[in-house]
């Protein structure tokens, strides 16, 4: 028989400590999965006709299994939870388990008063961040970084949006600041610099728009369409975005007045 | 029973795997540094930075002041993945990269995504392996001293990875089985035509429209299914293939960042131990050089 040595036993603790607690916090939580359902747009086609309904059917079993083993491992998750998450280790990987219903864009404009007293103002357009007119190769590898930071805190803010809806209504200069003010400060120097020499900046203002994309079936230009019926004023920003043949709702989410 | 546990977590390999991850990981390292190299943008305080993630920054700031911090940090991190890619002092460089890895997304978490945890989770795994064994300047200056014996390693490591792996695979898919448009196949149509990802500046023609369904339906199955096909030796073959697909299909079409890398450098975890060292001894063939030898019998 094989000699357990202290070493060894040291080790199966530990690995069996890493199965545990890696299972038991991965187990999606049933509110998170709530959220995650979504609604369906795209009309079946020959393979979904036969697929879809065999999946909607086992959907409600798998979802109750969840529930009962985010349950049956309620005590354990709590003990084990917070050490998993502190070394960063904590598995909530997704990879578009929500596939993105909609295109975000973002835009930064920076108004500025000439010495001669005329208002001046330049707009350019900051997420996504790389020309959408183009193959994205290589060369485009950097630019998803920044990309993916703005779309991070547009996430965040989105998350604080909706657990504090009352800051819709306080108006653009208030909510999301310490958000999108972060994207402010960052963009108004670089945008700025479109700006003729002398100018000096009084106001910066970030933009978030929403295109929703087709679904399958459905021509590209179908998905602009429920966007033009709700057109808020003041969206004409003067961008050139993208392929040009969408139709973006673009709303003023943040101004910085600049004293 | 304690028989049975030994041999499937301690039994001895050859340490092949581990340098080839190692390798893997360090070189997507610094691809991901490589991304991150604006240092204005992504590590300084007044960049795009997480302020509720920066307390290590802060520190690194009053450390080394607001100019040097950033520099110090992101040096550091380049130093950690050029050594452990090259197999300088492995036993404590690998450790080093998790380490960096860790103060990396507690300095900015903002530009990083999941492929960043993977990523983290691999190197936490591969700190516990020899990685130095072979493929390393620390096996070239053993040689040079004479040692010409490569070590055995510990299998354990290599099963943590390939858990880790299953772990992700098949959470994602039950993750996606909740979503309606994954079950009604038209998932990849809005992944393929998000602006912020796509490489292609057009959305998918509607002739593709039924080969998305499949594609979408394949990849949710494989996922749910990826725990189960490895435990096979065939259907870990036929898993693997089909992962390698899907990684340079999303390569080739999307730009999400060393995310198909780091997944298919996981895939190396999945060979049996022994297929690295003799794809490697029919290569040192080829070219002419002398195959190395193993301390121990397998």
């Amino acid at each position: 028989m094989a000699k357990a040595t202290p070493g060894r036993l040291l080790a199966s603790a530990f690995i069996a400590l890493y199965l545990v607690a890696n299972s038991v916090v991965a187990i999606p939580s049933p509110r998170e999965m709530e959220r995650l359902t979504g609604e369906r747009f795209s009309p079946d086609d020959q393979v979904s006709r036969f697929v879809r309904p065999r999946l909607d059917a086992i959907q409600p079993p798998v979802q109750r299994l969840a529930a009962a083993a985010w349950t049956a491992t309620e005590r354990l998750r709590r003990r084990l939870g917070p050490l998993v998450r502190r070394v960063r280790l904590a598995q909530n990987w997704r990879m578009f388990a929500q596939p993105p219903r909609t295109n975000v864009l973002l835009a930064c404009r920076v108004e500025g008063r000439l010495p001669n007293g005329e208002i001046v103002s330049h707009a350019v357009q900051i997420l996504p961040g790389s020309d959408d007119t183009q193959f994205r190769g290589i060369s485009f590898y950097r630019a998803r970084y920044r990309d993916k930071a703005l779309s991070n805190s547009i996430e965040a803010w989105d998350r604080m949006r909706r657990d504090h809806p009352e800051w819709d209504e306080q108006g653009e200069t208030t909510y999301g600041r310490d958000v999108l003010g972060r994207i402010a400060r960052y963009f108004t120097p670089r945008v700025a610099r479109g700006l003729p020499p002398g100018t000096v900046i009084t106001r910066a203002e970030v933009w978030h728009g929403t295109r929703p994309i087709a679904p399958r079936g459905f021509p590209e230009e179908t998905a602009a369409l429920p966007a033009l019926s709700s057109l808020p004023s003041g969206a004409a920003l003067g961008l050139k975005v993208g392929v040009d043949k969408a139709v973006w709702v673009l709303r003023r989410v943040l101004v910085v007045e600049h004293r | 029973m304690w028989r049975l546990w030994e041999n499937y977590w301690f039994r001895q390999v050859p340490p092949h795997q581990y340098a080839l991850i190692r390798i893997a990981l360090g070189v997507v390292g610094l691809a991901i540094l490589a991304g991150l190299s604006d240092i204005d943008t992504f590590w300084r305080l007044d960049g795009l930075v997480d302020p509720t993630s920066s307390r290590i920054q802060q520190a690194a700031t009053r450390w080394f002041g607001p100019d040097h911090a950033p520099v110090v940090a992101f040096s550091a991190a380049v130093a950690a993945y050029m050594l452990m890619s090259l197999g300088i002092g492995s036993q404590v460089t690998v450790p080093l990269a998790f380490v960096v890895s860790f103060t990396q997304l507690s300095w900015n978490r903002l530009p990083l995504s999941g492929a960043y945890q993977v990523h983290l989770s691999l190197l936490f795994c591969l700190a516990f392996a020899e990685c130095g064994g072979v493929w390393s300047i620390d096996a070239w200056w053993r040689r040079r001293r004479g040692r010409v014996h490569e070590q055995l390693a510990a299998i354990w490591p290599l099963r943590l990875l390939r858990f880790q792996v299953c772990l992700i695979y098949f959470i994602t898919g039950w993750w996606k089985l909740q979503n309606v448009h994954w079950r009604d196949g038209s998932a990849l149509q809005y992944v393929l035509s998000n602006t912020q990802f796509r490489r292609f500046p057009i959305d998918p023609p509607l002739w593709t429209a039924e080969f998305l369904t499949l594609s979408t339906y394949l990849t949710l199955f494989w996922e749910l299914l990826f725990p189960v096909l490895v435990l096979h030796r065939t259907t870990r073959m036929v898993a693997l293939a089909i992962g390698v697909m899907l990684h340079v299909g999303m390569l080739l079409t999307m730009e999400l960042g060393t995310f198909p890398i780091v997944m298919m450098a996981s895939y190396v975890a999945f060979l049996e131990p022994e297929t690295v060292p003799r794809l490697a001894a029919r290569l040192r063939a080829r070219l002419g050089r002398p195959v190395g030898s193993i301390s121990a019998p397998l």
